[in-house]
């Protein structure tokens, strides 16, 4: 090659990178519109599962025809339904409005069962625990894993009916006790088929 | 090492466990529509009651035996089988969901395998009263010999580790079990591998594998080196995706109107896309079968029809257009028919097909059916449902004898005093 020519190409090099390029580049004013995109927004470049690509594409053009959203976005568990829970100290003076951020989902399901896969949940009929709180069509929450200790509200079963009463021993017997004194102590002997076939952990009531 | 865990006479295990009445009883439970036996409990296994037997053929039995007759609650089946296929996975990273029913783990690692085996056994019992047994080999195949023999020979209580065994024990343990006993080997097969010698699951064992891959499948060649403690067979933790979905029933009473058959073929049709909504597919044909009762051999008439759809797809409407016109086209008058379903083929992926060059409103077509899918999950089944398909139908299935849905329903929940 040229040997001139050569040079002439590094000096040219040389300038291009020395020199704060004036030319080219960005132009204030020039491309697309701020916000003009479909979204009608600014948009960000994020990095996402493949397999979900789809949905959330799906979802985009689902939240935009807001007519639908609502109800498409909801198939997640439908028993759960999580409120939230604002930690918000409200000093003599004014809140910092930076304090109402949201701290965390509850969800009844977390409070009231610790193992889910054991736990079931039982219709009471009758009046025989209305002592400790448990009415008439209450639903009984009940873990089959738990070992139950004497003094626990067990859910039982004598001869094949269930019952959820007290368990407490006498005399080296185990005993059902109801929390209503209208009711007698049900002493366990040999010649029944007994069970003790969960710990009753808790009971939920609606009013309405 | 690969654990296989069954749990023993599931069906009848979840009625015992929300009806202590039925403990230690003869229990049987029958198939949909109460046709044949398809569950039985020990008891009732011993009064020789095979598995598939029709319950009008041992009517008798069940009076003068007083059998306990349950139709199947699949609700609650399916509750419990996803509890314990949670539970299981808290014991393994690797878990293979064999049927609604069985389960293998990986068990790779773990040092103390029988006391797993038992832990495991254990759990389940306390956890959700399923008894179970487990099996526990080096190959799948193996594994479930072992549970087989968890299942029969009381010596194990549950819990039979293959690879704690010598060869020699092992080799014993075969010789004595028959090779139609071996996972994969059905009955044909078994009857062709007898007419060449081989018996035992040990003369399996030691065949040719090559040689039998000629005269067999290559399947059976597997199955040999599976025996012989070679992975031929790895734990597939993805659940695959179904190649074809299948809607049927038998009726409850036979059926002759056209207008009923439609009835019929809606339900199942909506049955099936929903599925395959489910899973994520699109359907490219769609099948309808009706049957008579293959009881009266002389009047039998059944007929089938494929047809492919103008697309893949999902939409309850556009194929249940095509299923109709399917029916419409084998129908016969003046036959009572007992049976009728639709099958979905030729699923695909509904992220990879093709788009259409004029896109027919496929979009908004799926929006509805989405909104559909979801109010009908959040309130009731058939909540929305077209008009053919009927809430209550005359030719609903017979379940006399079913128990409630004591896991799934509110209304049906188990009651103590």
């Amino acid at each position: 090659m040229n040997p001139q020519l050569l040079n002439l190409i590094y000096v040219t090099i040389f300038k291009m990178v020395k020199n704060k390029n004036t030319r080219g580049g960005s132009r204030a004013g020039a491309g697309r519109k701020l916000n003009s995109g479909i979204y009608g927004e600014r948009t960000k470049v994020i990095r996402v599962p493949e397999s979900k690509v789809f949905d959330i594409k799906k979802y985009i053009i689902q939240s935009q025809a807001a007519n639908v959203v609502d109800i498409t976005k909801s198939n997640s568990s439908l028993s759960y339904q999580p409120l939230n829970l604002f930690e918000h100290k409200v000093p003599a003076g004014f809140p910092s409005p930076a304090d109402d951020h949201v701290e965390k989902k509850l969800d009844l399901n977390e409070y009231l069962i610790k193992q889910k896969e054991a736990t079931f949940f039982v219709r009471i009929k009758g009046d025989s625990m209305i002592d400790v709180g448990i009415h008439d069509n209450d639903i009984a929450i009940v873990d089959k894993s738990r070992e139950a200790a004497t003094g626990d509200i067990v859910l039982a079963s004598i001869d094949g009916d269930f019952t959820v009463k007290l368990l407490s021993s006498y005399k080296s017997k185990y005993r059902l006790l109801a929390a209503n004194e209208k009711y007698k102590p049900i002493e366990i002997n040999e010649s029944m088929q007994f069970e003790v076939w969960g710990v009753v952990t808790g009971a939920v009531r609606k009013f309405k | 090492m690969i654990a296989l865990v069954d749990i023993n006479n599931f069906y009848v295990s979840c009625e015992r466990l929300f009806n202590p009445k039925l403990l230690n009883k003869p229990i049987v439970v029958l198939s949909n529509n109460d046709g044949c036996i398809i569950s039985r409990s020990n008891e009732a296994k011993l009064l020789d009651i095979k598995m598939g037997t029709p319950l009008f053929k041992i009517k008798n039995l069940i009076q003068s035996s007083s059998i306990i007759v349950l139709s199947s609650n699949y609700p609650l089946y399916a509750d419990i089988s996803n509890r314990t296929m949670t539970l299981l996975a808290s014991f393994s990273p690797q878990q293979e969901i064999y049927s609604i029913d069985e389960s293998f783990l990986d068990l790779s690692g773990n040092r103390e395998l029988n006391a797993t085996g038992q832990k495991i056994k254990k759990k389940l019992w306390r956890y959700l009263g399923m008894p179970v047994c487990v099996g526990v080999a080096p190959t799948k195949t193996l594994a479930k010999l072992a549970n087989y023999c968890a299942k029969k020979q009381p010596e194990w209580s549950g819990v039979c580790d293959l690879s704690e065994l010598s060869t020699i024990r092992i080799d014993n343990i075969m010789s004595k079990i028959n090779v139609s006993e071996v996972w994969g080997v059905g009955n044909k097969t078994a009857d062709k591998l007898n007419s060449i010698s081989i018996y035992s699951v040990l003369d399996l064992k030691k065949s040719d594998a090559i040689y039998i891959k000629n005269l067999f499948s290559i399947n059976l060649e597997k199955i040999i080196y599976e025996l012989n403690k070679t992975i031929c067979f790895p734990i597939d933790s993805k659940t695959p995706r179904k190649k074809q979905i299948i809607s049927s029933r038998s009726f409850g009473r036979p059926i002759q109107s056209y207008d009923l058959l439609v009835e019929a073929v809606t339900t199942f049709t909506s049955r099936a896309a929903y599925k395959s909504r489910q899973q994520g597919t699109l359907a490219e044909y769609v099948s309808v079968f009706i049957s008579s009762s293959p009881f009266q051999k002389k009047y039998c008439y059944q007929n089938n029809i494929t047809l492919k759809l103008p697309y893949p797809t999902n939409d309850t409407n556009l194929i249940l257009s095509i299923a109709l016109e399917g029916t419409k086209s084998i129908y016969k008058d003046n036959i009572k028919y007992v049976k009728c379903g639709v099958t979905l083929s030729g699923l695909i992926d509904e992220n990879r097909t093709q788009d259409h060059l004029w896109p027919i409103k496929t979009i908004e077509r799926s929006r509805l059916t989405q909104v559909i899918d979801t109010i009908n999950i959040k309130f009731d089944k058939q909540s929305i449902r077209l008009a053919t398909e009927p809430t209550n139908p005359i030719w609903k299935m017979n379940q006399s004898r079913k128990s409630k849905s004591f896991t799934t329903s509110w209304k049906e929940l188990l009651v103590a005093n």
